[in-house]
């Protein structure tokens, strides 16, 4: 990085954060601290979409469109769909409630035995998810930009700490609506460098024609194949229950329009999400793809992890790749000359057809060259990551974008990690706060406003620490991304189911859903470790248990006369 | 119809019972402004016709893409 660089990512972040915090000053009470309440949809909007992307979502997701093409944006199709029901039946609820959290709903509609139960499965999940949220993006640039792994995970972790704690939601949302700026600033001005950097033959209907040839225009497919991860109905389905658990019921996404001044501030940020949010992904993949096209032309590296190929040359398999190295630069020759010959091939039927067919062949050596070499790297370095995706646009905007756009790169990369970890740790104080703290040291106590306060800071303090610790630890854990996606997606099920209960089976009551849960989960949990389904399956399973087993004991509890329940416990 | 009629049913919780509970019983809940929740939205006239909104662009962005991969292949 340049001097340049250097200045624009410190005045970037350091804006941010000043901003943040002016913005947030004042904010002297828990109500303030939890739950802002003055909140106009557009920073509501911002800040779901903030939460979000995290900062793997601007690495990873140009990565995943140049390896496997645009099909994943049909991932989001059930995510309007999920904003619809949460608007016109999740938000008036809360707000009717007056809830900080959506676990405090919990025990108005069932006990609080229920209400325990969510929130200790949300933070068991999201406190470990809040390390990966800093742990990603920190192995990623350190890698790549030979900082110190440690202290990026510090670095990144005190620095939400400090604006999180000093302004609260306030602080954290006001500061998002920044960093989206920011975010999506920086990827437009990425996307119009690498269109700029395309060979003058190639525009862009003819950089698309490429990608389509070697099919990574594969955008929405209607075939019904459950085998086939991403297609129209696993997007409109699954990708339904997922936003429904995570926008509906994880406190990091409900606290963001929970600070909204009315119901309708709220369901508009929601819907704001709804719309921008498949566009916003489309976008990102298609950036991805522009990188593809660029590296039809210009040469790419063998493998995209630059430090981890360095170390494996320095391993006696130093031949073995020098040798594929080789016939990379032979084969890519090849793959570029054909590329150049698709693109002078015009509009006649027989020599497209002749030079597709020449690409694609010339596509797939590349493309086995660089398998090959995978597998040496793997052997030369045992436990080493061998899928370079998320490297490939982060290496991309250190090659090529000229100086003080990688600042700026740079810049949304922290933003978009410092964004969703703020989220989740005022989420992880709250409901330590006000669900388990609160309710269950402090329910009789005198009003102690300031009291609460401080209680609600020191547990966002708290989860910041855990948060860097689980960081710090983490590398120590074999695939641990896909592990910490797991686990959420072990618990969502569960938890979506609780609240699907709630609102549309009102016969049911806080027993039957208990165990319905309960039992949901050692099933789920029994899945994972028994059989070799999809984890993403889990959700709709998890909530699907629960709602059948609710409905069962609670017809075998009347069934048996046992109408009469344990007196509910008061709050 | 006007889904603001709706929603305040779909939150009413039963008692330990399983019935769900009187309105009376449920009114001491309620907050004061309460009634909020039935504004309409700044724009559009329902929020039948923002959500309308919503799906309809999903649609559009549906068949748009389908069209794109449609014309590559």
């Amino acid at each position: 990085m340049t001097a340049l660089d250097w200045i624009v990512l410190a005045s970037t972040i350091g804006f941010i954060g000043i901003y943040g915090a002016w913005r947030s000053r004042g904010v002297a009470n828990m109500e303030g601290y939890l739950r802002d309440g003055s909140l106009r949809w557009p920073t509501i909007g911002l800040s779901i979409m903030a939460t979000q992307a995290s900062a793997i979502t601007f690495l990873s997701t140009p990565g995943q469109a140049f390896d496997d093409g645009m099909r994943f944006v049909q991932f989001y199709f059930g995510l309007p769909l999920a904003m619809i029901v949460i608007s016109a039946v999740f938000v008036p609820i809360y707000h009717r409630l007056k809830v900080y959290t959506a676990y405090e709903y919990l025990e108005h509609r069932f006990d609080h035995r229920v209400r325990y139960l969510g929130a200790v499965l949300f933070l068991i999940q999201r406190g470990l998810a809040a390390g990966i949220t800093i742990y990603a993006p920190s192995i990623i640039l350190s890698s790549i930009m030979g900082w110190r792994l440690d202290w990026m995970i510090v670095i990144i972790g005190l620095i939400v700490i400090g604006y999180t704690v000093s302004g609260g939601v306030r602080a954290v949302s006001q500061t998002q609506k920044q960093q989206m700026v920011v975010m999506m600033g920086g990827m437009v001005v990425a996307a119009a460098v690498i269109v700029w950097r395309l060979p003058d033959q190639v525009s862009i209907p003819a950089a698309v024609g490429l990608a389509g040839v070697l099919d990574r225009m594969n955008v929405v497919s209607f075939d019904l194949d459950f085998n086939s991860r991403y297609n129209f109905w696993s997007g409109i389905t699954g990708g339904f229950f997922l936003a429904l658990s995570y926008f509906g019921t994880d406190q990091s996404q409900v606290q963001r329009y929970l600070s909204g001044r009315s119901v309708a501030e709220s369901r508009l940020g929601l819907l704001f999400n709804g719309m921008f949010k498949v566009p916003m992904q489309a976008f990102i993949l298609f950036i991805g793809i522009l990188v593809f096209v660029f590296y039809l032309f210009t040469q790419p590296p063998l493998f995209f992890n630059q430090a981890a190929l360095q170390r494996a040359h320095a391993t006696e398999h130093a031949p073995a790749l020098q040798a594929l190295e080789a016939r990379y630069d032979a084969a890519f020759a090849a793959q570029r000359q054909a590329a150049e010959k698709w693109i002078d091939a015009g509009s006649d039927d027989a020599s497209l057809a002749l030079a597709r067919d020449e690409l694609r062949a010339a596509a797939a050596h590349t493309k086995a060259i660089r398998t090959e070499a995978k597998s040496v790297i793997a052997t030369a370095l045992p436990g080493t990551e061998t899928k370079d995706a998320d490297y490939v646009f982060l290496s991309f905007v250190l090659r090529y974008l000229p100086s003080g756009l990688v600042g700026l790169l740079i810049a949304v990369i922290l933003c978009a990690a410092m964004s969703s970890t703020a989220s989740e740790l005022t989420a992880l104080g709250s409901t330590s706060t006000i669900d388990l703290y609160k309710r269950a040291f402090a329910s009789g106590a005198a009003p102690n406003p300031r009291r609460d306060l401080l209680v609600s800071k020191g547990f966002t303090v708290l989860w910041g620490l855990v948060a860097i610790g689980f960081a710090s630890f983490a590398s120590l854990v074999d695939n641990l991304i896909e592990a910490v996606n797991i686990l959420g997606s072990i618990f969502y099920g569960t938890v979506l189911g609780l609240f699907v209960v709630g609102f549309f089976l009102k016969r049911i009551t806080a027993t039957p859903v208990l165990l319905g849960a309960l039992v949901a989960q050692t099933v789920v949990a029994g899945l994972y470790f028994l059989s070799d389904l999809g984890f993403l399956w889990f959700n709709v399973i998890g909530c699907g248990i629960v709602v059948v087993l609710s409905a069962l004991f609670e017809a075998l509890r009347n069934f048996g006369g046992g109408g009469r329940p344990a007196p509910a416990s008061s709050p | 119809m006007n889904e603001n009629d709706r929603a305040p049913a779909l939150g009413i919780p039963p008692n330990e019972d399983g019935a769900p509970m009187e309105a009376d019983a449920l009114a001491p809940a309620l907050p004061p402004d309460a009634t909020s929740i039935d504004d309409p939205p700044p724009f559009l006239g329902s929020w039948r016709n923002v959500y309308l909104v919503v799906l309809g662009e999903l649609a559009a962005l549906v068949i748009l893409f389908y069209a794109v991969t449609r014309w590559v292949s």
